[in-house]
């Protein structure tokens, strides 16, 4: 059998167009170089002819040069080609870069640059679960690898800038369409061109990863990207999400456990609360280990304060076993044509007998209109209504641990919210 | 459990891991083997892999999601503009799969069922599209390429400088479809096109 070998692979030519220097350092798949000293795209498959020149480009700021190397998602990768592309819209013009990087193992994939963003993102054969149009309304869902993705943005930009070697032949000021939506960190591309149309999965890389895998000095990000994850650390995430689903159970736990209680009697006392004080006639209590409530109610108050003390006494009003203080006051009134109450005429108060058997209720009480502080003769209530219920669950303390999982978790999705808000509101106002 | 079998050309011993390989390449001299009767016969010198670094080595196991695979021999083609190699592997079950690589282009096929009816090399243009089971494909390469090399062990006779015609399809869902023309023998490869980035050691 005979033996045969790969031919050498060239590294390095001159431009032939300019004689310029340049280095090889992709793989068969390169179709085109273009020269960086004279923008001639040159044929790498035909013996680097001359196809068409890219002319007055103006090369732009670049943090990554072409030959250097680095390891990124543990992938070791050389910078082959740059390309700048621009978005002008409302007067605004947007600029990125996407570099072409190579890797024997994994192929070419593109390290796109924004404002101190990066995104990896490499072409791949997955297409979206649902019919896309290219064009797609902001946040349509697109399933993809059995992630959900929203559009984040849609819209046509041009080819200003090329420089190094492509997997393709580009063209001066040519179009290209395209659909990011995004799932962060990752994001999924479609791009059209005039012939073809490219599926692209992307991650977006922290600038610290990429400045460090490629030893540049890192740009610090001064806004918030497309497919940027929201930077908490995953303990801290996993604690704000337990706690917002314990508060959700423990405010369910609220509902269940608590009651008003079951009604027993009403007792209703007259002026007399307001002179020498009342006396209910006798209740029952048949369970001292259950707690009851007592709804005091005036319903004349209007504009106007009681202050009740209620002592729950035996039937002989010999002895006190409970004294439960009443504050109840209520207004209303108008104000620019809008009708205003502040208050309310009743007021719930829980207590507990020692013993079951039969009680009353002591009430005494005062009262004046709000609008003065100087003792009205005239006032007086006619009413004060008192109503007991039994077995009352009050479920403070769920509604404690309520409050306190609600607020552990809180600032998380109050940043989470900021967050997002920033990331879809940059782009309205980009729309 | 691999069989071990002595090169006869270098005495080198080389562990057999496929079930039934009809060609064993030794990884020490090279030399091309016809696995006959349980024993290696030489039959000439294999052309030496230039080595680029690949995703995979030779008798490393790797996993794509839920697969376990070991290649275990591999054929490089040559296709004008560059080159690709059919790794054959051995999967944790037994079975036995070839992945395609070029570059990052990954396809896992296995041999299609023969009864498959496919129209005639010359009838078919890229970006064309073929019913293949009641399965629209969109023809993405037409080409045709030479065996330049091989190594491991391989279920079939290679013959170094054999050239054929080829198409690769693409379908929904990532299904790749190839479809080989050599003389009158047609075969048909249908698999799955994989993501690089999802590979692992295993």
């Amino acid at each position: 059998m005979q033996s045969q070998k790969a031919s050498p692979k060239l590294k390095k030519l001159s431009c032939t167009q300019c004689s310029g220097p340049i280095e090889l350092r992709g793989g068969h798949n390169v179709r085109t170089i273009v020269c960086r000293y004279c923008g001639a795209c040159l044929d790498s498959k035909k013996e680097f002819a001359v196809l068409h020149s890219f002319l007055n480009q103006k090369r732009p700021f670049m943090p990554l040069t072409i030959g250097a190397k680095g390891k990124l998602k543990g992938v070791n990768f050389t910078v082959i080609g740059v390309l700048q592309y621009e978005q002008r819209e409302d007067g605004e013009v947007y600029r990125w870069l996407e570099y072409l990087l190579f890797s024997y193992t994994h192929g070419y994939v593109y390290l796109c640059y924004e404002d101190g963003h990066w995104v990896m993102m490499h072409e791949v054969k997955d297409l979206p679960e649902n019919d896309v149009e290219i064009f797609t309304p902001p946040k349509t869902k697109i399933v993809v690898r059995d992630k959900t993705f929203k559009v984040f943005e849609c819209a046509t930009a041009k080819l200003t800038y090329v420089e190094g070697e492509l997997t393709w032949q580009a063209r001066q000021n040519e179009a290209i369409s395209y659909l990011d939506a995004i799932c962060p960190p990752y994001m999924y591309s479609i791009e059209k061109r005039a012939n073809e149309i490219e599926y692209f999965w992307g991650e977006y890389l922290s600038a610290k990863e990429v400045s460090e895998a490629f030893n540049f000095e890192m740009i610090k990000p001064s806004t918030v990207f497309a497919c940027q994850p929201f930077g908490c650390p995953p303990t801290i995430a996993a604690l704000a999400k337990g706690s917002l689903a314990a508060s959700v159970l423990t405010l369910l736990l609220y509902f269940i456990v608590s009651s008003n209680g079951v009604y027993i009697t009403s007792q209703v006392l007259g002026r007399e609360v307001f002179s020498d004080g009342g006396v209910t006639s006798e209740f029952t209590i048949d369970d001292p280990s259950k707690l009851y409530g007592l709804t005091v109610s005036v319903p004349q108050l209007k504009n106007a304060w009681v202050a009740l003390d209620v002592r729950i006494v035996n039937p002989q009003e010999t002895e006190e076993f409970c004294n439960i203080p009443f504050d109840i006051s209520y207004y209303e009134g108008y104000e620019g044509g809008e009708h205003w109450t502040e208050g309310s005429d009743e007021e719930t108060a829980y207590f507990r007998v020692p013993e079951s058997g039969t009680y009353k209720f002591e009430v005494e009480g005062e009262g004046n209109r709000g609008e003065t502080s100087y003792p009205d003769a005239n006032f007086m209530l006619n009413t004060v209504k008192l109503e007991i219920f039994r077995g009352v669950r009050l479920g403070h303390h769920t509604l404690a641990w309520f409050f306190i999982t609600l607020l552990v978790s809180a600032p998380y999705f109050v940043l989470l919210y900021k967050f997002e808000k920033k990331r879809w509101d940059e782009d309205d106002e980009d729309d | 459990m691999p069989v071990s079998l002595t090169c006869p050309s270098c005495g080198h011993i080389i562990k057999q891991v496929t079930r039934s390989p009809q060609i064993v390449v030794c990884s020490a001299c090279n030399s091309t083997n016809l696995l006959v009767s349980g024993r290696l016969e030489e039959i000439g010198e294999s052309a030496i892999l230039t080595e680029y670094p690949s995703i995979f080595e030779i008798y490393k196991t790797y996993r794509h999601k839920d697969w376990k695979f070991t290649p275990v021999g591999r054929v490089r083609y040559d296709y004008g503009d560059g080159f690709w190699d059919e790794w054959y592997v051995r999967s944790d079950g037994g079975k036995e799969n070839w992945i395609s690589v070029d570059e990052g282009d990954i396809a896992i096929e296995a041999l299609a069922h023969n009864n498959i009816k496919v129209p005639q090399f010359n009838e078919i243009h890229v970006g064309g599209t073929l019913m293949i089971n009641r399965v629209k494909m969109t023809v993405i390469e037409k080409n045709s390429c030479t065996m330049i090399g091989a190594q491991g062990e391989l279920p079939f006779k290679i013959v170094p400088n054999d050239t054929y015609n080829y198409i690769d399809l693409l379908g929904p869902k990532r299904v790749s479809f190839t479809i080989e023309y050599q003389g009158d023998r047609v075969d048909c490869y249908k698999g799955v096109w994989i993501d690089p980035f999802e590979i692992t050691e295993a």
